[in-house]
């Protein structure tokens, strides 16, 4: 997928643990040992529910930094579809609303690349499996890329037909600075 | 103190519903005094939304509702359109709108078995630990699950809240061409359905059975999707546009989503049980035999085992997508051409969950007037309480979390969807 592109729609892979890895398409993929890491920013949120928009927001603003070897997606709910998403990447990059008891516009990080979200932040997801169960399903499943950081932005205002919120808007700018601060010093992995 | 018929008991969270709630069951003296299944947001709106708007908007504002089943209120609101302009949709058009729903089956059903229903037979808490026992069912599940969003991907325009239907067809149809990854997909998931089919017949089922009523629509030849008369296995035989004759909705205190029952009647099932119930003739013979060979007989009346309805029918929406595509004529136009009227409209359609009602009034300009929408849930929701009461009664002797557990297990039987019915939702047991 192109850099740059908005993903609606997302593909599965086929392929069990272990096995060749193939793209979306079922083609075989075939990487230099020594590529520079592929990293997928995805932006998860509801555009109709005030704060929890602000995951997307920050995909769209990424994408407008046209980052060397970031795609950049943006994904309207939580599904198991989205596992696909992330599978030719070397590093994944979420961003969500959650709520925790931090002020609004709050921005966490959390490297989920060895262990779990921590339960006391959940995601403002309403649907059927939020994304700290379905990162570990997929970890449990071995399709989850080498490195997994989610950033979070406090949320608090998720009424449906609000916009975002100012403090949260705030948060944004301070996600993106994290987020593009944290690539540029992040070290170039060995592809695997 | 806490003894077999004296306890308070409470839980906070409903998990693995789509949306959040809560149900409430009051238990005095070994009997069931009352139970609810609460919702406690405030009801969403849309039906005023929708007023003032284009009747052509429909389709698209109403998708919003729900992420899991947008094409059911796409198709609910097209079919309403097209009644009051007078317009059918016939073949290759027709049979591309099976196809949409096929994939909205697919991709529900499959979510529902394997992730969210799934553990509670098996003994696991959610999906995360069922996958670490069982990688390779799950594995499978999600593959099958991707067919269903890639239909709908397709020939929706995206996957969530799709965005191609309008009222007489589509905007766009996929050429044939594009459709051949998905057909050979579509292959591997009709055998490994089948193989699935069985393995839930052999799953663990409570002895649990009901006099329920069940309602779903029933057409001349096809297992329904988008068309039919109501029918029951009570004698309720009438047309959609009867539906609020007969369907009766009200508000009560204990939950911001409407109850209905039939006039005069009671608590009425709708779902694939129901489907299933009154449709099993309709089901093709590899489908039937399936059926059978995971031990159901042409009716079902337990709704634990609606996990192996779930199954037979995403079988037969995988081996139904299979025959339309095999076909699959390209319309000669994306659309058939109406003219805009005013008028009252109803559409119900088959949604995964049960049958989705809407009703719309327009003005001759084609703005909506006023718009009644009935999602399945909402009409499941007395029935699931009805199931709580005659479930908890010969149970109340069994340890808390036992009981807890199987409770929500007895809940998500209908895989109640209360992001359609409303939004929120939490748990509460209480013994005294």
């Amino acid at each position: 997928m192109a850099a740059g592109c908005t993903v609606n729609v997302w593909l599965l892979a086929s392929n069990p643990p272990g096995s060749v890895r193939r793209n979306a398409q079922g083609c075989e993929v075939v990487k230099n040992e020594a590529s520079i890491p592929k990293t997928l920013v995805l932006g998860i949120g509801n555009a109709w529910r005030g704060d929890d928009a602000v995951g997307l927001l920050v995909a769209q603003a990424l994408r407008a930094y046209d980052l060397p070897d970031v795609t950049v997606m943006e994904a309207s709910t939580v599904d198991p579809a989205l596992i696909p998403l992330w599978q030719d990447f070397d590093r994944l990059i979420l961003i969500d609303a959650v709520i925790s008891d931090a002020a609004p516009g709050a921005v966490h990080w959390f490297d989920l690349s060895q262990t779990p979200l921590p339960t006391l932040v959940s995601s403002c997801s309403t649907h059927s499996l939020d994304l700290a169960t379905l990162i570990e399903l997929a970890r449990t499943l071995h399709q989850l890329p080498p490195e997994v950081w989610l950033f979070g932005i406090e949320g608090r205002n998720l009424t449906s037909g609000r916009p975002v919120s100012a403090a949260v808007m705030m948060g944004l700018e301070r996600c993106i600075e994290m987020i593009v601060e944290r690539l540029r010093l992040a070290p170039q992995r060995q592809a695997h | 103190m806490n003894t077999l018929t004296t306890k308070t008991v409470r839980v906070e969270a409903l998990a693995r519903v789509e949306g959040e709630g809560a149900f409430y069951v009051k238990v005095r003296e070994g009997k069931v005094e009352d139970a609810q299944l609460r919702i406690y947001e405030p009801p969403r709106f849309f039906e005023a939304f929708l007023r003032g708007r284009s009747y052509a908007e429909a389709p698209d504002i109403t998708a919003r509702i729900c992420g899991i089943c947008p094409v059911a209120y796409q198709m609910s609101a097209v079919h309403a359109m097209e009644a009051i302009f007078g317009v059918r949709v016939e073949g290759p058009l027709r049979e591309l709108r099976r196809l949409l729903y096929c994939g909205e089956w697919i991709e529900s059903h499959a979510l529902h078995m394997f992730m969210l229903h799934a553990p509670d037979f098996l003994g696991y808490a959610d999906a995360i630990q069922m996958a670490a026992d069982h990688p390779d069912l799950v594995l499978q599940a999600l593959r099958i699950k991707k067919v269903g969003n890639d239909i709908v991907a397709l020939l929706g325009g995206r996957e969530i809240h799709p965005i191609n239907v309008r009222v007489g067809g589509f905007y766009h149809i996929p050429k044939r061409r594009e459709w051949s990854r998905i057909v050979e997909e579509l292959k591997w998931a009709r055998d490994a359905m089948a193989e699935l089919v069985k393995w839930t017949g052999l799953l663990p089922f409570p002895e649990f059975e009901q006099p329920y009523e069940f309602v779903a629509l029933r057409h001349p030849e096809e297992y329904p999707f988008n068309e039919g008369r109501l029918v029951s296995n009570r004698g309720l035989d009438i047309p959609i546009s009867a539906f609020e004759e007969f369907m009766v909705e009200e508000h009560l205190p204990h939950s911001t989503s409407l109850h209905a029952h039939i006039k005069d009647r009671g608590a009425y099932f709708v779902g694939p049980l129901a489907r299933y119930n009154l449709n099993f003739d309709r089901l093709s013979p590899p489908v039937q035999e399936a059926a059978r060979a995971a031990g159901l007989g042409p009716t079902c009346n337990n709704p634990f085992q609606s996990i192996i309805v779930r199954g037979v029918e995403t079988l037969y929406a995988i081996d139904e997508a299979l025959r339309i595509l095999e076909d699959y004529p390209e319309p000669d136009a994306p659309y058939v051409q109406y003219e805009v009227r005013g008028g009252v409209g109803h559409g119900c359609t088959e949604a995964p969950r049960g049958i989705l009602y809407h009703r719309y009034v327009l003005d001759d300009n084609g703005v909506i007037v006023s718009a009644r929408i009935t999602p399945p849930t909402a009409q499941n929701q007395a029935t699931i309480e009805a199931d709580l009461r005659a479930f908890v009664e010969p149970r109340v002797h069994l340890p808390l979390n036992e009981l807890t557990w199987q409770c929500e297990q007895a809940i998500r039987n209908y895989d109640p969807c209360i992001s359609c019915s409303t939004h929120f939702l939490r748990l509460n047991i209480e013994r005294v």
